[in-house]
């Protein structure tokens, strides 16, 4: 019985952490749309206030670019300010409300794309929690928000890239992932070393990098352990969903104080 | 001869009862699909200066006053007697939310004078990643790719991946530029507030973001 009212308590505790910390939960934080020209879609997302006090929310559209190093961080803008903004083709509703105790809400979205789409549009819904602002005080206003990215790509999208500017530096290999397509590409990079006789002497992968079209993302791999004299193969793989890669064959030579070299390179 | 007739006929009834059962065989396929959820809260702390004690302000917490900011006449700068600890819990589903933070300047007296730097100048945020202790507590790590320990000013868009605090939770200190040279340090282009800033109330607002990639 002790036992059982310790374990509750210990739950109780458990969930009103739960409350303190979570407030605004957006079931689906990313859109992959594949359209055509003059295509008209409906949608809709679902935000869930996982507190015990209700929460004024604020839905709005931004633009977005990926930045470098390409690792994800992103550039956060006004809708309509970048190149490749979407926020001309995306309506929703509704724009305010407010979220009871643990309450859930819909917000419909539509996206009506022009005749013609020749690249990528992205941008991001965001659903703001209302702040209280500080009065004639000192101090700091917090303001938390929850976004859902859309990528609204053709359907006829054109997936292509290429691994270039191969260089040797301290420990590591580094590349260049171009992106030539017209659409943002994530690859997902994954390595191995070969020997003359086709034994694998080193594996691994590189953190996914998020390319936006004409752009070029850093690779770099890093050698863990120094190369015994010989002829290496370094077969480097970016992967980019969808049944598309992108391969790239290194030859590297190891002389006797372990210094390497770059032989060839090809796709 | 009867009796293999029987068996022949039992067999084939058998078989015809046995037919229907393999009609009805169907493979099934069973899925699921788990969104890139993402979801934020927060918690948000006050910290006493003197004793590091946290005082856990009600849920929903947004608006953190440093006031009463009282003057220290031997360093002659005037601080707070708290700061803020600012816990911030992405949740991911399968997503992994990034946690993204950016600082706008609001009220500053200072505008229009020779030395026109507000709270932003004045004040510093502190990156930590905190994982929770068997005995409560939680074991910190600043992370030194944030500074760790910036003036408000200087936070754009200051990205903090989900892989940074993977296995724990991303704490920010907020509080006033003290001149502190105890690790972390405050940063050396900050500055205090002193006599020569004009009176009134110095104040700005912290956009936390939360996305997946």
């Amino acid at each position: 019985m002790i036992v059982r009212i310790i374990f509750l308590v210990l739950c109780a505790v458990g969930i009103l952490t739960g409350e303190a910390r979570a407030q605004l939960f957006l079931e689906d934080g990313k859109k992959i749309l594949a359209v055509s020209g003059g295509d008209h879609l409906n949608g809709s997302l679902l935000i869930h206030n996982t507190s015990s006090a209700p929460a004024d929310v604020r839905v709005y559209w931004e633009d977005f670019e990926y930045q470098p190093p390409y690792d994800g961080t992103k550039n956060f803008l006004p809708a309509g300010t970048a190149p490749s903004s979407a926020s001309q083709w995306v309506s929703f509703s509704p724009q305010i409300f407010t979220l009871p105790a643990f309450g859930r809400q819909r917000i419909d979205y539509t996206v009506t794309v022009p005749s013609q789409i020749q690249e990528g549009h992205y941008g991001v819904l965001f659903f703001e929690r209302n702040s209280d602002s500080l009065k004639n005080q000192e101090g700091i206003t917090l303001v938390t928000r929850v976004g859902c990215l859309f990528f609204v790509e053709p359907k006829d999208k054109t997936k292509k890239a290429v691994l270039q500017d191969i260089a040797l530096k301290a420990n590591s290999i580094t590349a260049s992932f171009v992106n030539q397509g017209n659409v943002v590409l994530i690859p997902r990079t994954t390595y191995y070393i070969m020997q003359e006789g086709g034994l694998v002497l080193l594996r691994g992968d590189i953190g996914k990098r998020y390319v936006p079209p004409g752009a070029s993302g850093q690779l770099e791999i890093p050698l863990k352990k120094k190369l015994d004299p010989g002829h290496y193969t370094l077969v480097v793989n970016s992967d980019l969903e969808e049944g598309d890669v992108v391969v790239k064959e290194i030859g590297l030579a190891a002389d006797a104080s372990g210094q390497l070299t770059i032989e060839n390179s090809q796709d | 001869m009867k009796t293999i007739l029987s068996l022949i006929a039992g067999g084939l009834f058998l078989l015809f009862q046995a037919v229907p059962v393999w009609a009805v065989q169907t493979a099934f396929t069973v899925s699921a699909t788990i969104p890139d959820a993402t979801g934020i809260g927060m918690t948000v702390s006050s910290v006493n200066s003197s004793t590091n004690t946290f005082t856990t302000q009600p849920a929903g917490t947004t608006a953190l006053s440093f006031d009463p900011m009282t003057f220290n006449s031997t360093s002659k700068i005037y601080l707070p007697d708290h700061y803020f600890a600012l816990d911030i819990g992405v949740t991911g589903g399968s997503g992994s939310p990034d946690t993204t933070v950016t600082y706008t300047e609001g009220a500053n007296p200072n505008n229009g004078t020779s030395h026109p730097n507000g709270l932003g100048h004045k004040s510093t945020a502190t990156f930590a990643k905190e994982v929770a202790g068997s005995t409560g507590a939680t074991v910190e790590t600043l992370l030194t790719a944030h500074g760790p320990k910036k003036r408000l000013t200087d936070l754009s868009g200051e990205h903090v991946a989900f892989t940074e605090v993977s296995g724990g939770f991303l704490r920010i200190y907020l509080g006033i530029w003290t001149g502190s040279t105890t690790s972390p340090a405050d940063p050396t282009n900050g500055e205090p507030f002193s006599n020569t800033d004009v009176a009134g109330q110095y104040n700005g607002s912290l956009l936390v973001t939360a996305v997946v990639n």
